[in-house]
């Protein structure tokens, strides 16, 4: 009774173990994932700056102009400027039901720049932008 | 059934720490609610307020379960209650992730204290299967005796 009480204590820490190492994994996975995702996104918007510059002058769209400046705000570091600009954008999407989907994007890169995911705060904005165009 | 009440320690330890990472959250969203009103956001500061609250009341639950738990004396009910609210919370994590969920619908963003809470929630599962096991195998001892 004791024995088998044992194992299975052993098999429960055995399981425990296993989750937080999983959830090693998984952060570390994350972080690649949140690194490639720089990695590709650092090298879009160097490569197409000047084509977001364009974008940005030619979109008549004062969401998108924000979501744009926030983007480039993120990529220069400056996390106060780009929270502005996406609560900004955010305002502008409120209580537009067809627009439903850009506006959680923009909660999303919100909720990414308070948790100092920059990475997945441009990616979220990307997301919005794409879904307004 | 002195490893009944190791794991039941365990258990405790894990549903304080849900809750105490609930307390985190809610305040977050709480945080966020203000700033939002401040802004005149009048829809996402209802929404954020439903979020603080039901998290602050997920924070009071899992505090009340460890109570219970460390209580409990070869009782399965605290053990089946910490099981089923932990994968309730789990799944309505996962719904709202995908399908979306009542009032909020879906949000896109995992972040890393999400992925914390729901490691622990699926410990005090694991933890919660273990102690009732351990229970009912006692029980059944008891009564072959």
């Amino acid at each position: 009774m004791k024995r088998k009480s044992i194992d299975s204590m052993m098999s429960g820490l055995a399981a425990i173990s296993v989750l937080l190492f999983s959830q090693g994994i998984v952060s570390y996975a994350q972080d690649n994932y949140s690194n490639a995702t720089a990695n590709a996104n650092t090298s879009i918007s160097t490569s197409n700056s000047t084509i977001a510059n364009n974008a940005t002058s030619q979109s008549d769209n004062p969401t998108v102009q924000s979501i744009d400046a926030a983007i480039k705000s993120l990529n220069d570091g400056d996390k106060d400027a780009a929270k502005k600009l996406l609560l900004k954008a955010e305002e502008s999407l409120e209580g537009k039901s067809d627009l439903v989907d850009a506006e959680k994007r923009v909660e999303a890169s919100l909720a990414a720049l308070k948790d100092g995911d920059i990475n997945a705060a441009i990616s979220h904005a990307e997301e919005a932008k794409n879904n307004l165009s | 059934m002195r490893n009944n009440k190791l794991v039941a320690y365990s258990l405790t330890g894990v549903l304080f720490i849900i809750g105490v990472v609930y307390c985190l959250v809610a305040n977050s969203e709480y945080e966020d609610s203000k700033e939002l009103d401040a802004i005149g956001i009048k829809g996402e500061t209802a929404e954020k307020q439903f979020e603080a609250s039901f998290f602050v009341s997920a924070a009071v639950a899992n505090f009340i379960l460890a109570g219970l738990v460390i209580k409990s004396n070869r009782n399965v009910i605290p053990y089946l209650a910490s099981a089923g609210i932990s994968a309730g919370l789990i799944a309505i994590y996962i719904a709202s992730r995908t399908v979306g969920v009542p009032v909020v619908g879906v949000e896109y963003y995992v972040g890393r204290l999400d992925l914390i809470s729901k490691g622990f929630q699926a410990a005090a599962i694991v933890l919660s299967v273990i102690a009732i096991h351990n229970i009912r195998k006692f029980t059944a001892l008891k009564e072959v005796a």
